[in-house]
């Protein structure tokens, strides 16, 4: 390993290696890493990892990816695999490239470091990704792979990679279509091994905690909600209010959804006896769920949040006030990795909101 | 050999200058011709100068399993049938035959690798403890692990239940194109030779009884790696209900990782910092490179000092050897009366065909990924 080799890992710059030699190289560098330096005390480094993390990211996201990995990098060990594709002729056949780097932890007299491994290929080349994932993988760590758009197709090489995941990570908030989460449910029934976590989930989270809190006094009231009203301040993609219904279906054993029409920006279903809607309001603070309203015999319950604040009206209750949290992209991923990312309450949600985006 | 016994190049007087030979592998390709090259061989040679190198002996890695076993306290009371609940014992190779296709048409894996270098970290893996480490004491428990081995079905349908064959189509190993094994030179385009091979061994004695050993060889596999894994029972009664999952699915493993990274792993549980009860598992290494600064040397050039040094120790003994093709053969037979009619049944650079992942999901187990 050279010197300029060396110093660009201790940045943590990419550095270029053949593919068949990334192992080696890797090992190599961390070991020149530990040396001492001239003049220096014999400084310990640890090479850690708690997860495989495999990233995919196509040309547009891929600045984006690396930003997310940098973030996650300061709380999770990871050995992160960066899928970088590019669609290109499928009649030319050019090598994929490789790039390794560390993402450095330091701490004080202390300093560990994990790896980053960034695959480039493009046109037939994609199809053998798969191939240098499986071969990159650390033993007995598990592997979660993030991953952005549609799920992959049946047939797409893409799909070979999920045999080796044992946590795929996905984030229903920026999908262009919301019937993706009904494709996200067909996912995790086809593939009961995979846990499926969806960022959008995570982030609602704190208010699924709120309005369970509501009725910690009298839970009967649950049994008689007629109305749900979930106020979504976002456009596009409306996520978050579908699996907050998804979950309040699921856990209240409402079940039969049945589309009702659409009155303006109001959505509407009925889901067993209760009336449920999303309305959108672009008026207000831009979050998935900006508001949630449950009716009981002309009582109700509402949660609605300020940019910086959550107010919290029970019925028979004083208002309650919070500071509202926003979470980052790389929050929720790093909160994905941990126990929460492991929820069999939302596959319940998710199979009810798939219903709710269902044609 | 015989040649050199004529040639008056062997001498048998024990107390004048010593002659001994190395034999490499293969010795034979099935019971029968590995019986008449030891009658062949004892008729020139005494079998205390009878080196059959095996260069698996010779790695480091290799030996550290008895170093590992016998020289720590701490193992030995886990290392039976109470506690362990199987054994997975991999061979790994990624490359393909790489232009040794007449070769491998005439052995297979199971005649390539298993019979000789897999067997022997097994036995060391599996035997009892030697009374002292020489050549006699070694050698006589790698034996009694051979006896000790349940005989497999001789029908190939029962048979199938316990060894399972492959071989590998076009795919990609490690990002790389790589041809399927009917298309490598000197390979017939209908060939009905294994480039795979997993099975379910026991061993009916005291310490195993009970404990599957499960294992497989194969060429054009995601990775080189060859690797012994204990895997532990698990803790008996689960006191963290967030966890419980987890620790039902995922238990303690040793690594012994015998190539390349040499060096020992043992996967643990451990708790997650923060609020939560949340367990995640965690590896704790050894590694040579790391430890002692240094590589381990060639495994030759151990086992070539220790034949001009008069130890056997790390040599296989005439009756280990046949010890080992008795077991194979029954493979071999059955497999030689059945053609295999799924073959190609695994893409290069996968994990082998469905059917080796059937064989442990049938017990409720998993492959691990090495």
């Amino acid at each position: 390993v050279s010197d300029d080799r060396l110093a660009s890992f201790e940045r943590g710059d990419a550095i270029e290696v053949p593919l068949g030699k990334i192992e080696q190289e890797l090992a190599a560098l961390w070991r020149r890493a530990a040396e001492p330096k001239p003049g220096e005390k014999p400084r310990p480094i640890t090479r850690a990892c708690l997860w495989n993390l495999i990233v995919r990211a196509t040309g547009e996201n891929f600045r984006a990816a690396k930003r997310l990995i940098d973030d996650i990098s300061k709380y999770i060990p990871a050995r992160v695999i960066v899928l970088h594709s590019e669609p290109g002729p499928q009649d030319v056949d050019k090598p994929i490239r490789a790039w390794v780097e560390a993402n450095w932890r330091k701490d004080g007299h202390v300093t560990s470091g994990s790896d980053e491994v960034t695959l480039f290929a493009s046109g037939a080349a994609i199809d053998r990704l798969p191939s240098a994932v499986r071969a990159l993988l650390v033993t007995d760590a598990p592997t979660s792979m993030r991953w952005w758009g549609p799920p992959p197709a049946a047939t797409a090489p893409s799909r070979e990679l999920l045999r080796e995941v044992d946590r795929l990570i996905v984030d229903t908030r920026k999908v262009a279509e919301e019937s993706q989460l009904a494709d996200y449910h067909r996912l995790g029934e086809e593939n009961p091994e995979l846990e499926v976590v969806d960022c959008a989930w995570l982030g609602v989270r704190p208010l699924r905690g709120l309005c369970a809190g509501m009725f910690d006094a009298d839970p009967s009231v649950l049994e008689r909600i007629e109305r749900v009203r979930v106020i979504s301040g976002v456009t596009g993609s409306q996520s978050r209010a579908l699996l907050t219904l998804g979950w309040l279906a699921s856990r209240l054993g409402w079940s039969g959804v049945r589309a009702l029409e659409a009155e303006g920006k109001t959505r509407r279903w009925k889901i067993g006896e209760v009336n449920c809607e999303i309305e959108t309001r672009t008026d207000g603070p831009n979050h998935g769920v900006a508001g949630l309203e449950l009716e009981s015999r002309g009582e109700k319950w509402i949660i609605s949040r300020a940019n910086q604040c959550i107010e919290v009206h029970a019925a028979n209750a004083p208002l309650r006030m919070q500071p509202a949290r926003q979470h980052s992209d790389a929050d929720l991923v790093v909160t994905s990795l941990g126990a929460r990312g492991r929820d069999p309450i939302f596959r319940d949600a998710l199979a009810i909101a798939a219903q709710l985006v269902a044609p | 050999v015989r040649m050199l016994g004529k040639a008056g190049l062997i001498n048998v007087d024990q107390h004048g200058p010593f002659t001994r030979v190395i034999i490499e592998k293969p010795f034979g390709r099935d019971l029968a011709s590995a019986q008449a090259l030891n009658k062949d061989v004892h008729g020139v040679l005494r079998e205390d100068q009878t080196y059959r190198i095996d260069h698996y002996l010779g790695k480091e890695t290799v030996q550290n399993i008895l170093v590992f076993r016998f020289a720590n306290a701490m193992w030995e009371p886990l290392w039976n049938s109470k506690y362990v609940d199987h054994v997975q014992l991999t061979v790994a190779e990624a490359i393909g035959v790489e232009g040794r296709g007449g070769y491998f048409e005439q052995s297979g894996i199971v005649r390539d690798m298993v019979q000789n270098h897999m067997f022997q970290f097994f036995c060391l893996m599996a035997m009892e403890p030697p009374v002292a480490f020489e050549a006699d004491s070694v050698r006589d428990e790698k034996l009694k692990v051979l006896r000790a081995l349940r005989p497999l079905p001789e029908d190939p349908k029962e048979l199938a239940k316990y060894v399972v064959r492959g071989q590998y189509g076009p795919g990609a190993v490690a990002g790389d194109s790589r041809i399927g094994y009917r298309q490598e030179n000197g390979v017939a385009p209908n060939s009905n030779v294994e480039t795979y091979v997993a099975m379910k061994l026991f061993i009916d004695n005291w310490r195993w009884a009970g404990v599957p050993m499960y294992l497989r060889a194969a060429k054009a596999l995601p990775r080189k790696v060859t690797e012994i894994a204990i895997h532990f029972k698990n803790v008996p009664h689960a006191i963290f209900p967030s966890a419980a999952q987890r620790l039902a699915e995922e238990v303690n493993v040793l690594a012994i990782r015998i190539q390349p990274d040499e060096g020992i792993a043992l996967k643990f549980f451990s708790k997650v910092p923060g609020p939560t009860m949340d367990v995640l598992p965690v590896p704790m290494e050894f590694r040579y490179g790391t430890s002692f600064g240094a590589e381990p040397p060639e495994a030759y050039e151990r086992l070539l000092l220790d034949c001009m040094l008069g130890d056997g120790t790390l040599f296989t003994r005439g009756d280990e050897v046949e010890a080992s093709w008795r077991f194979i053969d029954r493979i071999e037979q059955a497999w030689a009366a059945t053609q295999a009619t799924n073959f190609p049944n695994y893409q290069a650079g996968t994990w082998g065909p469905k059917e080796a992942d059937e064989l442990l999901e049938r017990d409720g187990r998993h492959w691990r990924s090495p």
